[in-house]
């Protein structure tokens, strides 16, 4: 697998699927590296049991997934399935581990097609067991179709809440409650540009109707403040914002999600220009119209460049993998215009309604400044935000510094799920940031040095006295 | 690859039957195990998170190996140890 192809593409979801099937269809290797141990990303991720392969036959999503899957193994590009990337170097050289140890893949082109992550506002209770994303219950039900927990609440923002709650009804679970940050007027607002795609609003239409018929509360102008319990969840203290009123909610399990942020570690790695923008997730990679960011060679499409969700992914994918066959010499300029026109007019159209769902879905970053001081901000080592304010009166004032000072961020998630809530907390204003390093996944010294031996190391002769 | 006989795993010495395909977690929670492991900072009780291999929350021994129960499909005769999970240890 360790070898020269024309691209790499890391990513094998909406975008990292789609870019490697237009530039394998004009004529360039490809190698397409995923974590996942089948193609699909978060959003058409394969399902893994009986159950959940015969549901997804039956969903939109699963159908999808199912299609971009086929039509990887029938084209001529080289997967690299349950790789993680854990280092990008300029030029490209790209290493990964995978289950056969560690492959160094080499291209003069890289498309970089992460995707997002979530986000979660922290509050107190959050590291108790059975507190998870909201993405998390999309994830288990894709691929096992089943949910855990017997009385959950599903709480956050945006049309996840929704889309969640209706596939627990389906699976026989009836959620407690549906905390929803976003009042009315917020649905009301987003509903012009939801018209833009009646498909997608007509399924959001029937899903609200089951999930009335169903008598699921929906608390409107909501949030989960608090989660208590010690070594199991047993409730949830749930505010009503606008009057600050808080009822209390017994529930086992609670899907929570504030959002999605890109997955962009290896675009900064590389250096890639950014941008602040709270839309996209936080920051967002800067691209021209073929996807091409500020790196020559380098590309950047779907969520991992900033968050659109998966119907512009398909199509900022497709871009991006014809402009890295046209930049390769693969395609002429005429050829090039001809096969992107179909996805820049349909990715026009499909950004309206992303854009109504990425406000809904914007992280609420002034609420961080609400948030008590013994909330434990990066889970990994248990910092909390009186400790990350003790740093900032000693002189911490860079996110750096705040690693030196309390350790936040060097845990085994590397800070993906402290990193933003700590930046906004030490200068909501700014725009903070860890330095990108590699390792940017956790990999294990044994399994990198695989067969390696002593004796195969080259050692020099002693300098003369 | 997917069967649908059950598959048997070893968790902290006990039995537990699960489904074939299923990650490690999905098999530890559908059997109500949310404890997986204690954080080394305060010790405080955690279990899977994002379930998307982001958070390492679902970090356990796995035949021997640490590795994210989310990522981790079954297979027969797995020896699990969890961490430390509840302060039980």
């Amino acid at each position: 697998m360790s070898g020269s192809h024309d691209v790499i593409v890391v990513g094998a979801g909406p975008a990292g699927g789609e870019a490697a099937l237009a530039a394998s269809g004009a004529g360039l290797r490809v190698a397409l590296i995923d974590e996942g141990p089948a193609p699909g990303g978060q959003v058409w991720r394969a399902p893994r049991t009986a159950q959940a392969q015969a549901a997804a036959a039956r969903d939109p999503d699963g159908r999808q997934g199912g299609a971009l899957r086929k039509r990887l193994r029938d084209a001529s590009v080289t997967l690299l399935a349950g790789a993680e990337v854990w280092d990008a170097e300029p030029g490209f050289v790209v290493q990964c581990l995978a289950a056969t140890g560690n492959h160094a893949l080499q291209a003069p082109r890289l498309i970089l097609a992460t995707g997002a992550m979530e986000r979660v506002l922290p509050f107190p209770g959050w590291t108790t067991p059975g507190v998870f994303g909201l993405a998390a219950a999309t994830a288990i039900m894709k691929s096992e179709k089943t949910l855990p927990g017997k009385e959950i609440v599903i709480a956050g923002q945006g049309p996840l809440l929704i889309a969640v709650a209706v596939k627990a009804l389906e699976l026989g679970l009836r959620p407690r409650a549906i905390v929803d940050r976003a009042g009315p007027r917020d649905w009301l607002r987003a509903a012009p540009a939801f018209a833009a795609m009646p498909s997608m609003l007509a399924r959001g239409a029937r899903w609200m109707a089951r999930l009335k018929a169903a008598g699921v509360p929906i608390l409107r102008q909501s949030a989960v403040v608090s989660a208590g319990g010690c070594s199991a969840l047993d409730g949830v203290t749930v505010r009503h914002l606008p009057s600050g009123r808080e009822t209390e909610i017994a529930a086992d399990t609670l899907y929570i999600g504030n959002g999605l942020t890109p997955a962009d570690e290896l675009h900064r790695l590389l250096g890639a220009a950014q941008t602040r923008d709270r839309l996209r997730g936080g920051c967002r990679t800067e691209v021209d119209a073929d996807q091409r960011t500020s790196v020559p060679g380098l590309y950047a499409a779907g969520d991992g460049a900033g968050v659109h969700g998966a119907l512009p992914s398909v199509f900022q994918g497709q871009i991006a993998g014809l402009a890295a066959a046209r930049d390769h010499g693969a395609l002429d300029a005429d050829a090039f215009a001809a096969r992107s026109r179909p996805a820049r007019r349909r990715l026009a159209r499909a950004l309206r309604f992303a854009d109504a769902s990425c406000r809904l879905m914007t992280f609420p970053e002034d609420d961080l400044a609400e948030m008590p001081p013994d909330c434990v901000v990066c889970r990994c080592e248990d910092v909390r935000r009186s400790d990350i304010e003790a740093a900032m009166a000693s002189g911490a004032a860079d996110m750096n510094q705040l690693k030196h000072f309390t350790r936040l961020g060097m845990g085994p998630c590397q800070g993906r799920m402290c990193g933003l809530n700590a930046a906004g907390l030490l200068a909501p204003e700014g725009d903070l940031r860890f330095t990108p390093r590699a390792p940017v996944r956790p990999v294990s010294m044994d399994r990198l040095i695989g067969e390696f031996d002593y004796s195969d190391i080259p050692v020099p002769k002693p300098a003369p006295l | 690859m997917i069967e649908n006989e059950a598959i048997q795993l070893v968790v902290d010495g006990k039995p537990v039957d699960c489904v074939p395909g299923q990650t490690v977690a999905g098999a530890l929670l559908a059997q109500g195990i949310y404890a997986f492991r204690a954080s080394p900072g305060a010790g405080t009780p955690r279990g899977p998170f994002c379930m998307m291999g982001a958070c390492q929350e679902c970090a356990i021994e796995i035949d021997g190996v640490v590795r994210r129960a989310c990522q981790t499909p079954v297979a027969p005769g797995m020896v699990l140890r969890l961490r430390g999970a509840g302060a039980a240890e």
